[in-house]
C-alpha cells in the first residue's frame, strides 16, 4: 500500500463514511416512517380505557394503530377537540352533543346502510347520530338505553353519550377521503372494533 | 551498457492497471447489489441491519473511489514513465563518483532515490527509480532527462 496514497486518503475515507451515515440514518428514517395510510389513529374521549384490548381490536394486517385516550372537560373541547381529534384521528369517539348541526359531511362520512353493509356491519344492531337526517356516527355509549359497545374497553361518563364517526380529512376513509392515495381502513378497523 | 529498464515491466503494470480496475468494478458492484438489496429488503432484514448494510456498502464504495484511483494514476505514471526510459535517447554521463540516498524521495508524483555523481565539471544530481541498483563501481549514467536508465561498471568494460 503506497503510504502517500494512504495518509491522503485517510482523510476522505473518514469524510465518506460520515457522510453515509449520515445519508442512511436520514433516508432510513423517511422509508421505515409510517405513511398516513398505514397507521390507524383512534381519538377515544372517555374517562379511562384498556389501550391494549382496544389496539387488538384495532389493528390490521401491515397496519399499525394509535390511540389517544382524552376526558371531556372545558378545556380539551374548546382548544383540544378541533385540533388534535378533528384533524389527526381516523376515529372518533366524541360527546354526541358534538355532532355538527349542518354540514357534516364536511367532518364526518356518511353511514349509510350501503357501506356499512359494504362492510358487514348490521345496521339494524346500532344506533345512529344524524344531521340533516344523515347518520354521520354509531352511539357507543349510552346509559339511558344500555348501550355499551365499548365495554371492558373504555369507560364513559355515565351522564352523557358518546358516539364513533369517521373523519373524512384523513387519507383512510375512502371514497370519502378529501386526501389523496386513500384506504378504507378506518371503515375496516371500525367494523373491527364494533364486532363482539 | 547495463539497461534498468525492460519492456516487461510495462507489460507487467498493464496487468496490474488492469487488476485495480476489476477490482474497483467488482467491489463497487458487489457493494451496489448489496445496498440495492438491503433498501428493498429492509422490512425483511430489518431497520437496523438494513441501515448498517446500506452504510457499510456505501462507504466500500466510497473508499474504493477515493482510493483505487490514485492508486491507479500513480500506476499509470509509472508506465508513462519507464516507456519514456525505454523509448528516449540516453544521454551518456562519466562519473568520479556516486552517492545513492538511502530514503526515496517525491519528485513530479514518483518516488525517486536522488543519486549524487561527482562529474568533471562538479556535482550533480539524478533521480534512480526505485527497485533499481546501482553497483559501487559505477563509471558510467545513461540519462534521460535527470532520470537514470542505464549504467555501466568498471568490470563491466
Amino acid at each position: 500500500m503506497n503510504k502517500n496514497i494512504f495518509s491522503y486518503s485517510v482523510k476522505w475515507f473518514l469524510i465518506v463514511i460520515l457522510v453515509s451515515i449520515f445519508l442512511w440514518a436520514f433516508l432510513f428514517d423517511a422509508i421505515s416512517r409510517p405513511k398516513d395510510t398505514e397507521t390507524v389513529s383512534l381519538f377515544l374521549t372517555a374517562e379511562a380505557s384498556d389501550s391494549t384490548k382496544l389496539r387488538e381490536r384495532l389493528t390490521l394486517d401491515g397496519v399499525t394503530s394509535s390511540i389517544t385516550t382524552a376526558a371531556e372537560s372545558s378545556t380539551y373541547y374548546s382548544v383540544q377537540f378541533t385540533t388534535t381529534a378533528l384533524i389527526s384521528s381516523d376515529l372518533i369517539v366524541m360527546n354526541t352533543e358534538k355532532m355538527p348541526e349542518t354540514h357534516a359531511e364536511m367532518q364526518f362520512a356518511p353511514l349509510t346502510n350501503d357501506l356499512l353493509e359494504k362492510y358487514g356491519i348490521d345496521a339494524t344492531d346500532f344506533k345512529f347520530v344524524t344531521s340533516e337526517e344523515i347518520p354521520y356516527a354509531i352511539v357507543v355509549f349510552d346509559k339511558e338505553h344500555d348501550i355499551n359497545l365499548f365495554d371492558g374497553l373504555a369507560r364513559f361518563d355515565e351522564a352523557k353519550t358518546y358516539c364513533i364517526a369517521v373523519n373524512v380529512t384523513r387519507p383512510n376513509a375512502a371514497p370519502f377521503s378529501t386526501a389523496n392515495k386513500t384506504t378504507d381502513n378506518t371503515f375496516v378497523a371500525l367494523t373491527k372494533l364494533l364486532s363482539k | 551498457m547495463k539497461r534498468l529498464f525492460e519492456q516487461s515491466e510495462v507489460t507487467a503494470y498493464r496487468k496490474l492497471q488492469r487488476k485495480y480496475i476489476i477490482v474497483w468494478i467488482t467491489s463497487c458492484t458487489v457493494a451496489l447489489a448489496l445496498l440495492i438489496v438491503a433498501v428493498v429488503l429492509w422490512k425483511q432484514l430489518g431497520r437496523v441491519a438494513a441501515q448498517t448494510i446500506a452504510t457499510i456498502c456505501t462507504a466500500v464504495i466510497g473508499c474504493v473511489s477515493v482510493y483505487l484511483p490514485q492508486v491507479m494514476a500513480l500506476n499509470r505514471k509509472k508506465i508513462d514513465f519507464v516507456q519514456k526510459m525505454l523509448l528516449k535517447e540516453c544521454k551518456t554521463v562519466h562519473l568520479n563518483n556516486l552517492s545513492v540516498a538511502k530514503e526515496t524521495t517525491t519528485y513530479d508524483g514518483l518516488q525517486f532515490y536522488e543519486v549524487l555523481a561527482s562529474e568533471d565539471d562538479g556535482e550533480h544530481m539524478y533521480y534512480l527509480f526505485p527497485q533499481k541498483h546501482l553497483e559501487e563501481n559505477t563509471t558510467k549514467l545513461y540519462i534521460v532527462e535527470k532520470y537514470i536508465c542505464g549504467s555501466e561498471a568498471e568490470n563491466n568494460e
